[in-house]
């Protein structure tokens, strides 16, 4: 691993939104920023992280040949080999920059676009132009690579599951890893070929497009909330109390590589074992929330019926719905590691774009 | 010397296995919901891993239990049998201890039933047909009666009638086989890996309990008082007899 913090290079033809993303990203890494025309090979051999714009109607390069690179996609590629052709056991993640990222991703959901057009494209991730996650984002990526061992482990499969759970910020010292590693293990992490391959990039984009975005072995706001029936918005007054119970769950939150890209995760581990501790070890319900309760030192409103994550036509889940009322959808990429993918049952009879992705056993639901 | 209190240990990771595949091959038959359900206990099973040296409870509600699908005469051997439209639920608690320093094992030390309930479906209305009880004697060493057996409601805790080891997968299984009684048995006819792996976790548990029923059969006095007997803590443990 290299010291000190990461490097980002970011290429584009114009240079007012590049200069937007540094000051965006202060001190929290170094940022570099280069024409097309400009980038040199100590540029691509310093950075951690290579952003490409996609817009380069400014770049001339992009119109000199019929073979010359028409987009930032193109370019990307280009780099990537590059990088490629540079590599002294170095590791570089490259990501597309766009503000037409609804545009050039247009066929996907839009809760999918980031990493699912990323992962069709042989890119890390695909950051949106002027938005507030774009610095954070990439500044967590960048940050990922660094953190990547210098050479992957080879034929040693326990080297390599503990490089994982290095990168995960899974220690032995948690009270709740050895569950929480075997529930890592289940989502099938690329830890042995293919990351020797790669040099480990391709656990980054595990996490990224697989970990992070879905209810597995890590769970995000709704899911927490869902877990412990409690309204979302009341969850999140409860995260931001000081008190018993939100230093409990901050213990349990995911601190790993890319937690910057997406907003907070808990591990389910980690939050089975809370529960374990205040239910005294019988996990029921109205035991657990009353020591929710206690913890919270004051009065907190359950809910009182059993409810999971719906997801809407972004495909990203939106809000808690009654369990009687959601159907489970068969999406493309949901990995079949992941809980569920539940939509409302109104929702999905009325939508064109959801009704037909119900699974057939919810089908009679339906009507 | 008196003898300790009657208790059975349990392989962990053949409860895992079991659960794991019972959640896949049970799947078609359940509502969503309870698969959700199944799911849930699956990852509060899983988290005990993390939980050495402690007691703890697996449950599934009564008030929020594991629902079949509506099984329209599907009970009947026959297709389309024409009896009402029923459903099951199962629910079921098991006080457990686990085995300390790292989690291999978890030794049943209460409670440990699974209730099973039949109702007809007539529209939002459900009317109870049946309920019963298969459970593992664990407790005192005189508590009477069949060390795993079934109750049904009755005035008196009589009978207690002998059953297969009854872990809340294997009640599962006999509730999903009774209500689909064809479809049930394609099911599992298939030879998918959580087949496999079911196959594998039933075989072992039920050639210890028959081998230890056919040790029964050789000592004095009548047979089938000594098959009502606790088997010892260990049935489940340890190496495997040959099957």
């Amino acid at each position: 691993m290299k010291a000190g913090p990461p490097a980002i290079l970011v290429v584009d033809d114009e240079l007012d939104d590049a200069q937007n993303f540094k000051r965006d990203v202060g001190d929290a890494a170094h940022v570099e920023i280069r024409t097309p025309d400009e980038v040199r090979k100590s540029d691509l051999e310093r950075a951690d992280l290579v952003l490409v714009d996609y817009e380069l109607d400014a770049w001339l390069g992009s119109k000199e040949r019929l073979m010359s690179p028409a987009n930032g996609l193109a370019l990307s590629a280009v780099i990537r080999e590059q990088i490629s052709a540079l590599s002294r056991g170095t590791v570089t993640a490259v990501a597309l920059w766009s503000g037409q990222v609804e545009k050039i991703a247009s066929t996907l959901p839009a809760g999918l676009q980031s990493f699912a057009f990323a992962r069709l494209n042989n890119l890390e991730w695909v950051f949106k132009k002027g938005t507030d996650e774009a610095a954070p984002g990439a500044v967590s990526l960048a940050w990922a690579v660094r953190e990547l061992p210098r050479t992957w482990p080879i034929g040693d499969p326990e080297m390599a599951t503990k490089e994982l759970h290095k990168l995960l910020g899974l220690s032995t010292d948690m009270p709740f890893f050895v569950s929480a590693a075997d529930e890592v293990s289940a989502g099938h992490p690329p830890i042995h070929e293919l990351s020797a391959a790669t040099h480990g990039l391709v656990v980054i984009r595990w996490i990224a497009h697989r970990i992070l975005p879905y209810p597995a072995f890590l769970l995000a706001r709704l899911d927490l909330a869902s877990r412990l029936r409690i309204d979302p918005l009341g969850l999140d007054r409860l995260l931001v109390e000081k008190s018993e119970f939100s230093r409990q769950l901050e213990g349990v939150e995911y601190k790993g590589a890319l937690r910057g890209l997406y907003d907070r995760n808990w591990w389910r581990s980690g939050l089975e074992g809370l529960i374990f501790d205040w239910t005294g070890g019988s996990g029921g319900l109205d035991v657990l929330h009353q020591s929710i309760r206690e913890r919270a030192k004051h009065e907190v409103v359950f809910l009182d019926h059993e409810v999971v994550p719906g997801i809407d036509e972004s495909y990203r889940a939106a809000e808690l719905i009654p369990v009687e009322d959601a159907l489970r959808l068969r999406l493309d990429d949901w990995p079949p590691f992941a809980d569920a993918a539940w939509a409302e049952r109104s929702l999905a009879a009325d939508s064109d774009q959801l009704r037909g992705l119900v699974l057939p056993l919810d089908r009679e639901l339906l009507a | 010397m008196a003898e300790g209190p009657k208790r059975l240990r349990f392989n962990f990771a053949s409860l895992q296995k079991e659960l794991e595949a019972i959640v896949d091959l049970a799947g078609p038959f359940l509502t969503a919901e309870s698969v959700r359900r199944l799911q849930q206990s699956k990852y509060w099973l899983a988290s005990l891993k993390s939980q050495p040296g402690k007691r703890v409870t697996w449950s599934v509600p009564s008030d929020e239990p594991i629902r079949t699908r509506e099984s329209e005469g599907e009970y009947e051997a026959k297709d389309g049998g024409k009896g009402p439209i029923v459903e099951g639920a199962l629910s079921f608690v098991w006080d457990m201890e686990t085995s300390p320093k790292s989690v291999t094992e978890v030794e049943l030390i209460g409670k440990a039933s699974t209730m099973i309930r039949l109702c007809e479906k007539s529209g939002d209305t459900h009317r109870e047909l049946s309920t019963w009880k298969m459970e593992i004697g664990i407790g005192a060493a005189e508590s009477p009666g069949c060390f795993f057996h079934v109750q049904m409601p009755s005035q008196l805790p009589v009978p207690r009638l002998p059953i297969f080891p009854p872990t809340p997968m294997v009640c599962m299984e006999f509730l999903l086989g009774e209500l689909f009684q064809r479809d049930w048995q394609r099911r599992v006819d298939g030879d998918g890996q959580s087949m496999t792996i079911w196959r594998g976790v039933q075989r072992d548990r039920l050639g210890r309990f028959f081998q230890w029923q056919q040790e029964q059969l050789k000592g004095g006095g009548s047979p089938l008082m000594h098959l009502k007997g606790f088997p010892g803590p260990d049935l489940f443990v340890g190496p495997s007899p040959t099957v």
